[in-house]
């Protein structure tokens, strides 16, 4: 991942990733702070909580599988997992893990390819001869992938597509595709090569509370008052 | 290590408390007595990577 995210398209996909993640992430306050896998590259780099740290198989402070995090359950407060989903072998067993760290409320960062793209077109043309990173990636579709956050108990918050341009190898290439980004934009918006989704980890409360206002304009008792009257005749007679 | 650290990190297996080796340099978990070794100040949370404590070695 890291070598080809130094290569001309690497480059083109992590710009327009990082300027999505440092808007989102921003503004998201809390404690602590998790990015799993692609530890070379700090996605929460505009985030301002206390406690950040990356965990992967390599770099970052804290090596370990994905699959199962070494992290206590609701402990974090924001969660990034660039591109993970679509290259673990057991993407369900690591949103799990994912829903089991996060407290609720919790903010959970997704980007992946898109399968439904000029990017999952030419992994499926080149699949059996290529073996490079990224097109040996399981491509998990949009669809899919809310289906499960909406399992989870997720509710999705915002979301978009990036990278509209087909994904050919050279700077100057790619340059001439600029026209794409903005006209994808606008006519074939969810067949950008890279979807970019923020989900919140939400959790129904035990007790409602619900708002007072439906009797507040009946009439009180008048119990005060009538204390008050007694007391002031009780006065008078003595 | 770090103590922000050390406050989050539970076994991956289990997910139960850690107990921190300043000398060892290891996190031990009790329950399926495992060692995870840190090394150059990173925790190593594997299974394959951790020391087996045998039955005799006190925690």
């Amino acid at each position: 991942m890291y070598q080809w995210l130094q290569s001309d398209l690497g480059q083109y996909v992590l710009e327009r990733e990082l300027a999505w993640y440092d808007q989102t992430c921003a503004d998201l306050f809390g404690f602590n702070a998790l990015q799993l896998g692609e530890c070379h590259t700090d996605f929460l780099r505009a985030n301002r909580m206390p406690y950040r740290l990356c965990g992967g198989q390599a770099g970052g402070a804290v090596h370990c599988a994905l699959e199962q995090l070494p992290i206590a359950s609701e402990s974090l407060d924001l969660l990034a997992l660039p591109h993970a989903l679509e290259f673990s072998p057991h993407p369900h067993q690591l949103l799990r893990e994912c829903e089991r760290v996060l407290r609720p409320e919790g903010r959970l960062l997704i980007s992946g390819f898109n399968p439904m793209s000029l990017w999952g077109l030419r992994r499926l043309l080149t699949r059996r001869t290529a073996r490079a990173y990224p097109w040996n990636g399981h491509f998990i579709r949009l669809a899919r992938l809310k289906d499960w956050l909406a399992l989870l108990g997720f509710e999705l918050q915002s979301g978009r597509m990036i990278c509209y341009a087909p994904p050919l190898g050279r700077a100057d290439w790619l340059n001439r595709f600029t026209c794409m980004e903005t006209a994808g934009d606008r006519w074939w918006a969810m067949g950008g090569g890279v979807y970019l989704l923020q989900a919140v980890k939400r959790r129904v409360g035990l007790r409602l509370i619900a708002p007072k206002w439906d009797k507040s304009w009946l009439v009180r008792p008048a119990l005060g008052q009538t204390t008050r009257k007694i007391a002031r005749e009780d006065n008078a007679q003595t | 290590m770090d103590a922000k650290l050390l406050e989050i990190l539970v076994c991956p297996l289990c997910k139960g408390p850690l107990t921190y080796k300043k000398e060892a340099q290891e996190l031990i978990c009790k329950a399926d007595r495992l060692a995870y070794p840190i090394r150059d100040g990173i925790p190593v949370m594997l299974e394959e990577e951790a020391r087996r404590l045998p039955a005799e070695e006190e925690v």
